[in-house]
């Protein structure tokens, strides 16, 4: 029988707004010297305030909404997408797949030595998911890509603010570390419910859900020398591909 | 009291600003007509200068539901791989309730006896009084629905400066649109203006509907709370944001203001004169 406190919010706001229209209206029985011709400067300055605001939004509208809503996919084709991300980076189709996004990716010298190069993370925690595809040849280099899929929120691309794992070789030890915690925030500009009410656009994506492809699957394509070893630590899962 | 002097005098100077502008001679003695269209032209005319500080109070109530909106309307977020995404929406929604509110609270003042005695400057009675509120009402909606759509660009682009250009989803509003948002807004300031109108009417009538109303109102969000339902109140405002045609809507918030002002109208016929 408990009552959400969230039931009282109306009231608040009621409350609220009853003190400040209250307040206002003495505002000329409080200070006198306001007189209309202030009372008009400061509404003209709002209005003024208001239509530079709608000429600005639609500048930069026009320069930045790059919103593209074809690329909201639904739940099914979520799964399609991982999917195909990784069959693509299996097949080494990268360009061709529209899933595959290369964030970085890292060359380092190697000299064989009589152990194994170890694969492992630098915190135990964590996960990743290594490719490894062995080279032709005997370069002495180990060359480590960084593969993502697309993260789109509400139509837009934003893959350029996921972070990639640091990754570095010392001696035979190859250590993925991924990025500390860190927070992706998104401004989402959308439109009021007076206006949604009645132009609704079922292609549009909506305001709880606007992302696509969240989870971003990350794989490390590594190519490896032809003539080296490997072993990898517990946490790391590795396929190796021809 | 003293408020109440300081509002007649308010008043008073704002009549001298009309008679001041009229071309009436008053130092001549006559008797005229005054036909209704004038009367309410002339105190309709009286009111806005008079409640000048209605629009003041608006604007702050815009101002005030804009910092309310700098959190966002909505937030949703999801994790994995030492990573959280979070996604804000910023809309003018606050605003446009926020104004809503003003709609209903003004409304309300209008029918206040200090408010209602001010008319009486003028040669008037109660229909000229009412026209002349009902008019004022539907400026004020209007006001208040155009700049509450307009208030949310100045967020938006706020919003846009502050997070910056690439963590910025924009979502285009054309013209259609911009007008659909204005025309709706207005409707439901307009509404909500003309409820609190008859409301106003009711406790003007009898003062114990200053206190069944908010406990009727506040009695069903609780009720309803307890039993996890909607309250009637949602039930019924649903019922408004699902309509599928605007112009269904519009007239139907129409006939409802028409309904609730002339209600308004009829309950002062109950009142001695003057009360």
């Amino acid at each position: 029988m408990s009552v959400s406190w969230g039931i009282f919010l109306p009231i608040i706001l009621i409350g609220i707004v009853i003190i400040v229209v209250v307040a206002s209206l003495k505002l000329k029985t409080i200070l006198p010297s306001i007189s209309n011709i202030r009372l008009n400067w400061i509404v003209t300055l709002y209005i003024i305030i208001l239509l530079g605001a709608v000429i600005l939004f639609y500048i930069l509208s026009a320069q930045y909404a790059d919103v593209d809503n074809s690329n909201h996919l639904t739940d099914d084709e979520y799964d399609e997408m991982y999917q195909e991300f990784y069959e693509a980076i299996i097949d080494k189709e990268f360009e061709e797949s529209d899933y595959v996004v290369k964030m970085k990716e890292w060359t380092f010298d190697y000299t064989v030595s009589d152990e194994a190069l170890r694969i492992g993370l630098a915190d135990p925690h964590n996960l990743a998911f290594v490719i490894i595809e062995y080279k032709d040849v005997e370069d002495d280099k180990v060359d480590v890509i960084h593969y993502t899929t697309p993260t789109i929120v509400a139509g837009k691309d934003v893959t350029h603010l996921i972070l990639s794992p640091d990754v570095s070789l010392s001696g035979n030890q190859l250590v993925i570390s991924n990025p500390p915690y860190y927070e992706v925030k998104i401004a989402s500009l959308a439109k009021e419910f007076t206006i949604r009410q009645f132009m609704a656009d079922e292609n549009k994506p909506n305001d709880v859900f606007p992302w696509r492809g969240f989870g971003h699957d990350d794989i490390l394509f590594v190519r490896l020398p032809k003539n080296v070893q490997f072993v990898e630590d517990t946490n790391v899962d590795i396929e190796v591909i021809e | 009291m003293k408020r109440k002097e300081a509002l007649m005098m308010s008043l008073n100077n704002a009549n001298t600003e009309i008679e001041n502008e009229s071309s009436t001679n008053y130092s001549e003695f006559k008797v005229s007509q005054v036909n209704t269209f004038d009367a309410t032209k002339k105190l309709f005319r009286f009111k806005l200068l008079a409640y000048s500080g209605t629009f003041v109070s608006l604007i702050g109530i815009q101002i005030l539901g804009l910092l309310f909106s700098l959190g966002g309307v909505s937030m949703a977020g999801t994790g994995g791989n030492n990573m959280m995404l979070s996604v804000h929406n910023f809309s003018a929604n606050i605003i446009i309730v926020f104004t809503i509110m003003w709609g209903f609270v003004i409304a309300m003042t209008l029918t206040t006896k200090p408010y209602r005695l001010a008319d009486f400057v003028f040669v008037t009675n109660r229909i000229t009084s009412h026209l002349s509120n009902i008019i004022f009402i539907v400026f004020a909606s209007i006001i208040g629905g155009i700049t509450a759509m307009l208030s949310g660009y100045v967020l938006k682009v706020g919003i846009f400066f502050w997070y910056g250009a690439e963590s910025v989803v924009f979502q285009p509003i054309s013209f259609t649109e911009l007008v659909v948002g204005i025309i709706t807004t207005i409707a439901y300031v307009a509404l909500f203006s003309a409820i609190g109108y008859f409301v106003g009417m009711l406790v003007q009538l009898n003062k114990a509907f200053g206190v069944v109303i908010p406990v009727m109102f506040i009695g069903t969000l609780i009720t309803a709370g307890r039993r996890g339902e909607e309250s009637v109140i949602y039930s019924i405002f649903r019922y408004y944001v699902n309509d599928a045609s605007l112009w269904v809507f519009v007239i139907t918030v129409f006939v409802l203001c028409y309904a609730l002002f002339y209600g308004a109208t009829i309950l002062t016929n109950r009142m001695e004169v003057r009360q």
